[in-house]
This record gives C-alpha cells, sequence and structure tokens, in this order.
C-alpha cells in the first residue's frame, strides 16, 4: 500500500518535473520575444536589469500600427504603419486564396491519383515528390522570366501561383493518401445509383473528407505565411509586399533596436501561433495523415 | 463495356489531375529544366544565353572548389546534427506526453506554437537570444552562475553551426513529436500487456514494440526533415552570414552567394543540381536502411 | 524503384528536346532592353535602400511635378539590394535608377548591368563633389554613378568614460588606443575597449582596410592608380593584424565583435560597455539619440588613428545612384540623378537620414555647419579615407579578405601564416 502511494508520488513528481521542461522550453523563448517588445531599450542593453521590465511601454506597438511617420535614432522611417499593415493584410489575403486553391485543385487531384487508373499515374506522383525536393534559389531567374512574360510582376496573383506550387504538391501527396483510406464501398453505391463519378466524389467524398480537407487547408495557409524568398524577389511596391518581407525589412531599418524588431516579430507571430493552438488537432492530422498507413 | 468504362475513368483521371499538373509542370518542372540546360550553357547575367555549350564544364568546377566540399561537410553536420538531436528529444517528448495524466491536453496545446513561428520571426528572435553582449542566453547563464563571462555563441568557430542546430531544433520539434504521438496512437496497447506479461522491462518493450513499429513514420519524418535541412537558408542569412571563417557555409548559402553575391547564375544553377541529387539519393538511402514498405 | 526512376527521366529527356527554344527566346529579349532612347518614358523606376526613403520621397515628387513621368520608388533592405537588381536586370523589367555602393561599379559595369554616363554630363559637372566622391564611382576611365553620399570611417568615443581614466584627448595611434583601453578595462571603467563591427561582412573589409591603412600599409603597390602587385603579406599587414589579434586578447576589443555587423556594433557602445568604437557618420546622430542612447551628448567623434607610418587612415563609403541598362530613357534617367545632386536635396538628405552631402560647397556654408557640426568634425578624415580595391571580382577578393581575418580573429590562426596564403590565392584567382 505505501509502496504504491510512494511510488504514485514519484510518477507525479516526474510528469510535474517533465511539464515544467517542456513548457519552459516551448513557451520562454517566445515570452522573451513578447517582453523584449515591451522593455525600454536602456533596460534591454543592460545586462543586470530585471527579466520583466518595471514600467512596460507599449509605444513600439503603436508605433508599428498607426503612426505615420517614426523618427528613429534621427533617421526618419517613413509610414511603417501603412506598409506594415498593408502586409498583414497581404498575406492574409495570399494565403487564403492559396488554401482554397490547394484544397479545390489538390483536392480533384489527389482524388484521381487515389482512385482512378490512368496512364503514367505512379510516375506523376513520384514526380510531384521529387520536384518539392529542389532549391528555391536556382529556381528564381527561370521563375523572373516566365512572370516578366506574363506580365504579372510585382501582382499578388504571382505569389498565389508560387506558393500554390509547393502546396499542391503537398496536398496532393497527403490527400491521396486519406482518400484511399476512405472504403470505395460509398462511391460504389452511389454510382450504381446513377451518380456519376465525378458527382460521387463531389456528393459522397467531399463531406467525408471534410477533415482531412480543414488540415490541409491550414497547413497550406501556414506554409504561405511562412514563405519568404519568393516573396522577396517577385514583389516590388510597398503595398504589394508580405509580412515576412515586411518583417525583414523593416529590420534592416531598426537594425540595432531589439526592442522594436522582437514587437515586429510579435505582430507577425500572433495569427500563426493562435492557429496551431487552437486548430492544433487538425494541424496534427493533416501532418501525419499522409504518413500514417490506415 | 468494362474497356470503355476504364477508358472514361482514364480520361476524367487526366481532366481531374490536369489543372494541378499545369502548375507543378509550367512552375516547377520547367523552370528545373530550364536552369538544367542553364548548367550547361554559355550564360551571362545580360546577355542571356549565347547559343555555345559549356558541356559539363561548371559541373567539374563544382567537383574541384574546396568552398563546395566545404559547404557539403557544413550542411552534412547540420542536417546530422539537427536530425539527432531532434530525434532524441523528439523520442522523449513524444514519449512523456504519450503518459496519459492531467494537463496533457494543455501541452499538448500549446506544443505546436514555436513550429508556427515564421522562419524569419524564429531567426531575428535567437539572433537576440544568442546575442553575445546582452541576450537572455548569456544573461540567464550568468545569473545561475555557470559561466562568469559572456560566450559569444555565434562568433566562435567551434559553438556557431551548433547553436544555430539548437535554434533550428526549437522551431522544427514539435513536427517530430507530432508525428511520433500519431504512430504511438495506432500502436494496440494489447502489444505492450502482452510484453509486460512476458517480463519486458521499459526499455525493452520500447527497443521490441515502439521503436520497430515506429520506423514507416520516423522514415517519413526522416525524409521530410532532410529535404528541409539540407536547404536550410533563412536562418543563416540572418544570423551568421557563413561565418565566422565559413563554418556556417552551408550548401545553399553557398548556392545563393555564388548566384546572387557573384552574379554567376549558371554557377549556381550547377550548384543547386547537385544538391537536388544529393537528395535524392539520401532519401532513397533512408529507405533502405529502414527497410520500410511503400510509406506515401 | 529502378523502373521508376527511368519512367521518370525518359520524360525529363524528351522535354529537353524543347529547350533550345527558351534559349532563343531569351536572347531576343536581351535586344529588346540593349537600347535606350531619348523620348520621355511615361514611367520610371527607382530602386534604393530603404535606410534613406522619406528624403528621396520628396525628391521624387519634384521631379515630377517638373517633368510629368510617374515614378516608382521600390525599396529593399541593404542586405536584399543586390539579388534583387540582379533578378530584375536578368529577367528583364523596367528598371531605371538604382542605388551603387562604393564597391560595385566595377562589377556591375563589368556584368553590363549599369551604363556610363559620360555621354550625359558636363564637363566641369565634376567640379563640384569632394573629389574622392566622385572618383569612387569611375570604372575603367567612365563615370558610372553620381555620387550623394559621402561616407568614410571615423573614430568615436565615450568623452566621460576617457576623462574617468584621466585621458583628455582621443588616440593618435592604434597602439596608444590599445594603451588607454587596458588602463580603462584595469580601471573597471569599461568591459571592453573598443567594438568592431567583425561579423563575415563587408563592414569587417572597410575595418580592415581602414586599419591597414592607418598602420601605413596598402594592398598593392599603387592602390591610388589601382595597379602593381598584391602585398597583402606585407610587414604592415602583419602589424595591423597581430594588433588585432593581440587586442582580441587582451580586452581591447570586444570578443564578441566577430558576430556584430556595422550596425548593431553601436549597441555595445550606447550601453556605455566599451569606450571607442569604429563607425560612419550615421553613428553620430544615433549615438546622440536622447531616447535610446545611454550616452547621449557624451559622444566625440574624431579621425581614426594612425601609427608611427601613418596619420590616420579611413576607407571610403557612401556612394550613389547609377543608370540601369533596363532604363526606359537614358537621358531622363540622368536628369533625375542630376536633381539628387542639388544642394536644397543633399540638405534634406543630411537632415532627414543624417548622409553627408558630396558636394563641396556644403561643408563652407557657415549657416549650414553651425546646424550640424558633424560636417566640420567630420572633413580632415576625407584626407585620408581611401577606397577598397577597384576590381571586377571585388565580391570574391573581400570574402577571401573575411575569411582569412576570421581565421586569426575567431580561430586565432598565427597572422603572418594566414596573410601568405592569402596573398597566393590572390595572386592566383583575382585578376588585376
Amino acid at each position: 500500500m505505501k509502496k504504491t502511494i510512494k511510488r504514485k508520488a514519484g510518477r507525479s513528481l516526474l510528469i510535474s518535473i517533465g511539464s515544467i521542461v517542456f513548457l519552459a522550453w516551448t513557451l520562454l523563448p517566445l515570452v522573451w520575444m513578447f517582453l523584449s517588445s515591451i522593455s525600454p531599450t536602456k533596460h534591454l542593453l543592460d545586462l543586470s536589469a530585471s527579466w520583466i521590465p518595471p514600467e512596460p511601454v507599449w509605444t513600439r506597438y503603436q508605433d508599428i500600427l498607426f503612426s505615420e511617420t517614426i523618427m528613429n535614432k534621427g533617421t526618419i522611417v517613413s509610414s511603417p504603419a501603412a506598409v506594415f499593415k498593408r502586409a498583414l493584410l497581404n498575406s492574409i489575403f495570399i494565403s487564403s486564396i492559396v488554401t482554397v486553391i490547394s484544397i479545390t485543385v489538390g483536392g480533384m487531384a489527389a482524388y484521381a491519383f487515389a482512385r482512378l487508373s490512368f496512364r503514367f499515374r505512379d510516375q506523376l506522383l513520384m514526380l510531384i515528390l521529387i520536384l518539392q525536393l529542389l532549391p528555391t534559389v536556382s529556381l528564381l531567374v527561370p521563375l523572373y522570366i516566365i512572370f516578366r512574360k506574363m506580365g504579372i510582376i510585382d501582382h499578388l496573383i504571382c505569389l498565389v501561383l508560387l506558393y500554390v506550387t509547393f502546396t499542391l504538391s503537398y496536398t496532393i501527396w497527403v490527400m491521396s493518401g486519406y482518400f484511399r483510406s476512405i472504403s470505395g464501398d460509398l462511391e460504389a453505391a452511389a454510382m450504381v445509383d446513377g451518380c456519376s463519378r465525378f458527382g460521387a466524389y463531389i456528393r459522397i467524398i467531399l463531406p467525408i473528407a471534410k477533415p482531412g480537407f480543414t488540415a490541409t487547408g491550414i497547413l497550406a495557409f501556414l506554409m504561405a505565411w511562412d514563405e519568404f524568398m519568393y516573396s522577396l524577389i517577385f514583389m516590388n511596391s510597398q503595398s504589394n509586399k508580405t509580412i515576412t518581407v515586411a518583417l525583414s525589412e523593416f529590420t534592416s531599418k531598426f537594425g540595432i533596436d531589439y526592442g522594436m524588431m522582437m514587437a515586429a516579430s510579435c505582430i507577425a507571430t500572433v495569427i500563426p501561433v493562435l492557429i496551431s493552438i487552437v486548430f492544433q488537432k487538425n494541424i496534427t492530422q493533416g501532418l501525419t495523415m499522409g504518413a500514417l498507413k490506415e | 463495356m468494362k474497356k470503355r468504362l476504364s477508358a472514361r475513368e482514364a480520361r476524367l483521371g487526366i481532366a481531374m489531375i490536369s489543372p494541378a499538373m499545369a502548375v507543378i509542370v509550367g512552375l516547377m518542372l520547367y523552370p528545373l529544366l530550364y536552369t538544367v540546360y542553364l548548367t550547361v550553357a554559355d550564360y551571362h547575367v545580360m546577355k542571356g544565353v549565347s547559343g555555345g555549350f559549356t558541356g559539363l564544364e561548371k559541373y567539374i568546377r563544382v567537383m574541384t572548389d574546396s568552398q563546395f566540399w566545404n559547404a557539403i561537410g557544413v550542411t552534412m553536420y547540420f542536417v546530422a546534427g539537427s536530425l539527432i538531436l531532434q530525434m532524441i528529444l523528439g523520442f522523449a517528448a513524444a514519449l512523456f506526453l504519450n503518459i496519459p495524466f492531467r494537463g496533457q491536453k494543455y501541452l499538448r496545446a500549446v506544443m505546436l506554437a514555436p513550429w508556427a513561428v515564421p522562419t524569419v520571426a524564429n531567426a531575428q528572435l535567437w539572433n537576440w537570444i544568442l546575442n553575445a553582449s546582452y541576450g537572455a542566453l548569456n544573461k540567464l547563464l550568468m545569473q545561475i552562475g555557470i559561466i562568469s563571462e559572456p560566450i559569444v555563441w555565434l562568433g566562435r568557430p567551434a559553438l556557431a553551426l551548433n547553436v544555430i542546430i539548437v535554434a533550428d531544433t526549437w522551431k522544427m520539434l514539435p513536427l517530430f513529436v507530432v508525428m511520433l504521438l500519431a504512430g504511438m496512437a495506432t500502436i494496440p496497447e494489447s502489444h505492450y500487456e502482452a510484453a509486460k506479461l512476458e517480463g519486458a522491462g521499459i526499455l525493452a518493450s520500447f527497443r521490441l514494440i515502439t521503436f520497430p513499429l515506429l520506423k514507416p513514420m520516423l522514415l517519413v519524418v526522416l525524409i521530410l526533415r532532410t529535404s528541409q535541412a539540407i536547404k536550410v537558408f533563412d536562418i543563416i542569412y540572418m544570423l551568421t552570414q557563413g561565418g565566422p571563417n565559413n563554418t556556417t557555409m552551408t550548401i545553399s548559402y553557398y548556392t545563393y552567394y555564388q548566384t546572387f553575391g557573384l552574379f554567376d547564375f549558371g554557377y549556381g544553377a550547377a550548384l543547386g543540381m547537385i544538391v537536388t541529387i544529393i537528395t535524392i539519393f539520401i532519401a532513397l538511402t533512408y529507405k533502405k536502411i529502414l527497410k520500410a514498405e511503400e510509406v506515401y | 524503384m529502378k523502373k521508376r526512376i527511368v519512367s521518370i527521366v525518359l520524360p525529363v529527356i524528351f522535354i529537353m528536346g524543347m529547350l533550345p527554344a527558351c534559349g532563343s527566346t531569351k536572347d531576343a529579349q536581351g535586344e529588346e532592353n540593349g537600347k535606350a532612347s531619348d523620348e520621355k518614358p511615361e514611367k520610371m523606376v527607382i530602386l534604393m535602400s530603404s535606410e534613406g526613403t522619406a528624403p528621396m520621397e520628396h525628391a521624387v515628387k519634384t521631379f515630377e511635378e517638373e517633368t510629368g513621368i510617374k515614378i516608382e520608388l521600390i525599396s529593399e533592405a541593404y542586405d536584399n539590394m543586390h539579388n534583387k537588381i540582379m533578378t530584375m536586370v536578368a529577367g528583364g523589367s523596367q528598371l531605371d535608377i538604382i542605388s551603387l555602393d562604393t564597391v560595385w561599379p566595377a562589377e556591375f559595369a563589368d556584368s553590363d548591368l549599369i551604363l556610363p554616363l559620360d555621354d550625359y554630363i558636363e564637363d566641369d559637372f565634376s567640379e563640384q563633389f569632394v573629389d574622392i566622391a566622385w572618383e569612387q564611382l569611375r570604372f575603367d576611365g567612365k563615370q558610372y554613378g553620381i555620387p550623394t553620399g559621402n561616407d568614410a570611417k571615423w573614430l568615436f568615443y565615450n568623452k566621460e568614460k576617457l576623462k574617468k581614466a584621466g585621458y583628455e584627448e582621443p588616440p593618435k595611434t592604434w597602439e596608444e588606443l590599445g594603451e588607454m583601453s587596458q588602463k580603462m578595462v584595469k580601471e573597471g571603467i569599461v568591459k571592453y575597449g573598443m567594438a568592431l563591427g567583425a561579423s563575415q561582412a563587408e563592414g569587417l573589409t572597410c575595418d580592415f582596410t581602414a586599419m591597414l591603412y592607418g598602420f601605413g600599409g596598402q594592398y598593392r603597390e599603387n592602390d591610388a592608380e589601382a595597379s602593381g602587385a598584391w602585398q597583402l603579406d606585407s610587414d604592415y599587414a602583419a602589424a595591423c593584424m597581430t594588433w588585432l589579434k593581440e587586442s582580441m586578447e587582451n580586452y581591447v576589443i570586444d570578443p564578441a565583435s566577430t558576430t556584430y555587423t556595422d550596425r548593431n556594433v553601436m549597441n555595445t557602445f550606447m550601453a556605455g560597455d566599451v569606450a571607442f568604437v569604429t563607425g560612419w557618420s550615421s553613428y553620430w546622430t544615433t549615438t546622440n539619440s536622447e531616447e535610446e542612447s545611454a550616452i547621449a551628448g557624451k559622444v566625440g567623434m574624431t579621425m581614426l588613428p594612425g601609427s608611427e607610418d601613418a596619420v590616420s587612415g579611413s576607407v571610403a563609403g557612401g556612394g550613389g545612384f547609377a543608370v540601369a541598362r533596363t532604363t526606359a530613357s537614358e537621358k531622363y534617367a540622368v536628369d533625375f540623378l542630376k536633381l539628387l545632386c542639388e544642394e536644397e536635396v543633399q540638405k534634406d538628405f543630411l537632415q532627414g537620414v543624417s548622409q553627408m552631402p558630396t558636394l563641396k560647397a556644403l561643408y563652407e556654408e557657415e549657416e549650414l555647419t553651425e546646424k550640424f557640426p558633424i560636417l566640420d568634425m567630420a572633413f580632415p578624415q576625407y584626407e585620408y579615407a581611401h577606397f577598397r580595391p577597384i576590381l571586377v571580382q571585388y565580391q570574391e577578393w573581400s570574402t577571401m579578405l573575411q575569411e582569412s581575418i576570421h581565421k586569426v580573429l575567431a580561430n586565432g590562426e598565427e597572422p603572418r601564416a594566414v596573410l601568405e596564403e592569402l596573398q597566393d590565392s590572390v595572386a592566383e584567382k583575382i585578376k588585376n
């Protein structure tokens, strides 16, 4: 009896320690990011200062999000608010469109790869996988030439197309596995009832596969949000920049002001992190269902 | 009748994949082939392709370039280091989170947060944490009394790449944990009970049940992470630009430097092709080592 | 598996057959870019670094009103400029005017990215500029850019810390700077003597150039005329490198310097942890900003130290703007560049982003020098400011130098041996 109590106490102690280590590892860097963003610069540049600033300053957020110009160390930084807010909107817009396209177009292709047989099917699927391994840097110049011919450099549509390439590959890979895990009986029954193959996909499969679509959709959104290099090269005007580029440019303007950089990082981080917490279950599913064999 | 049906199915199949394939072929395969073409063509930034062919000259140059081999070494160290660290920590975290206890669901809920932090912001964050003079890491270590003088994390050749591995691990670990947890959830409890009856300890049941059954999942994670880690760029770009003394000059940063720093696009493209081949080769090797069946 | 790979390779080879088609379209497009006319364009595109956009916006507005040409201003972080310029020009987008850093003319001109301006500027146009500013944008006897910023490196010091240690004057030689630093460190006045922006980047090459000249050396037998054999393993270079190495070891230089860029190195100085920092002119405004800097009002600015063999040595920075190959109209692009050389515009840049003017006249205008005391403090240094080597393969050369310095500073290797190795590989790979 005593022994089990002891073991139980030991177990819960271990679990507590484990939880603390886990939480510290996961959250402390994020907490530090936030604390730095509200600490005065002089406070940050003092190694013996307290971790939590005695008087938090919120002006950085105000400057980034609402002010027309910022005087930064004697240098005028023009319209950061306009650029940053615009970049946030652009990112939300692009990521959403990318999500919609990749689940509709990708879902359709995934279904075909999973259920229909046609020539070179497996080879094409393999090709899609291999193309994902390509290093971005070496594709930039050919892509630039293609988009210039199409006349869509510096248009949001150009980023949408580019982001769709990698979210599509991912969606097809994952969703085709997902469709294979769904039993074929339902479609067969529907087709006996006079439904066409495509009709069966729309009416029967889509509703069943909703969790799969939610999961891959969220992941596509996050991938598009995170992208940096393409956006850097293909967008020119201030009004077309995405959040990651705005952040990196911001860094060079405020290159020595860590508080300002952390405030901007916080703004760029908050949406994806919230999504990761709220949709944690869906994301987990999206990440794993491509790998799990049913 | 049956034949006609399958022909119709094939036509439908082609129709359903064609929008997706159009994008993938147009924006991935075509640029890729164009790039391959540039590696063997006489190419100049402004004048474009002059029509002459240089054959395999650029590839031979890559093979005899000592900087390239240095970059390969650095990249392999990065890939191996981050994968091993993430696998060990990933297993530890997944085994821990697999124990049923109160509050577990809260831990799982925040687990993904680091992974969702945009790469650019993550690099920024770690640049600040690792700052030698005022960064949080030195501050913490000095307050606890582990060190008495600040350590120049990103400036010492022996340290820089290792701390970048840690920064990468912080962001990427959740991916490992999520995948391993999902794999563990598919292992029936009865396996463990049976093992327990036969007198197997925790370690033995990990070695005999958990690990072997997770192999397919592990293969997927390893291939995914290897292909990402070989491409590591953003964090190097923002933290060290390849320094100190080229100890963090990874292959994709070197490719970037050749392409945009020296305007040598053809050579950069040749480097990119070689990296792609290496990645495919590694993916195939994994498959062989783990002897797993079809996994996708 | 094997079968699969074969079946992928086959279609790939098949599609390869279509490739010559793409080659020829690229050629056609090259021609279409090659010609620039003097006709008035509807729109012009300017690419500049995002640090100085506000005054540029004023200039753009003036130009638009005068000419009716619409201007699209693209601003990029400085670190991204090089690749942005390359993709835009190589991809054939219209780009008229680009920022031109001091060390870019040779490389850009050799790659045909920018156009020589000699046909569009008057013979006496150059006379209004500070010589070094004008000269540094020349290559191969042609003028490739119009200078707008006239920068160099200076020594910034913390007056209060120096006074505490009993010094009235800043150091005149690097040896003296070392001795002063050691005394201040010993007395607990500062953590280290000075901070350097010595991460593996262009800033390191700048600092080394300044110091090398300060120690009496140069890169080639005759740097001023960009001729002569390399002498990277000279006694002067060795003395300079040895001083750096020893200073890293005995607290004269902050060991974290190998991670600082030439921007964030200011933090250590502003926090009062070091007494000296070498920096560009913009450091003056930044380190004196009341809000952020703990040492505002205590900063001194003077010439960089020298040695027995030289009074002082500094490096020329700054730069200007050039006309890109893909311009719609060379004439109007040059007109815009000329606008940037007007006194009022240069004053605006000085006021807005503390960019040092390139016009001689502004350094003599009393009203202005009173308002901006930095002009007087800055001027003497220009006489001792030198170019980094003008080379087509500049980036490559600079990277090799940075690697060598890091071998000494970060790995602790022997300066002589490293320099000899550098001399050999530069002599072999870099065309002079």
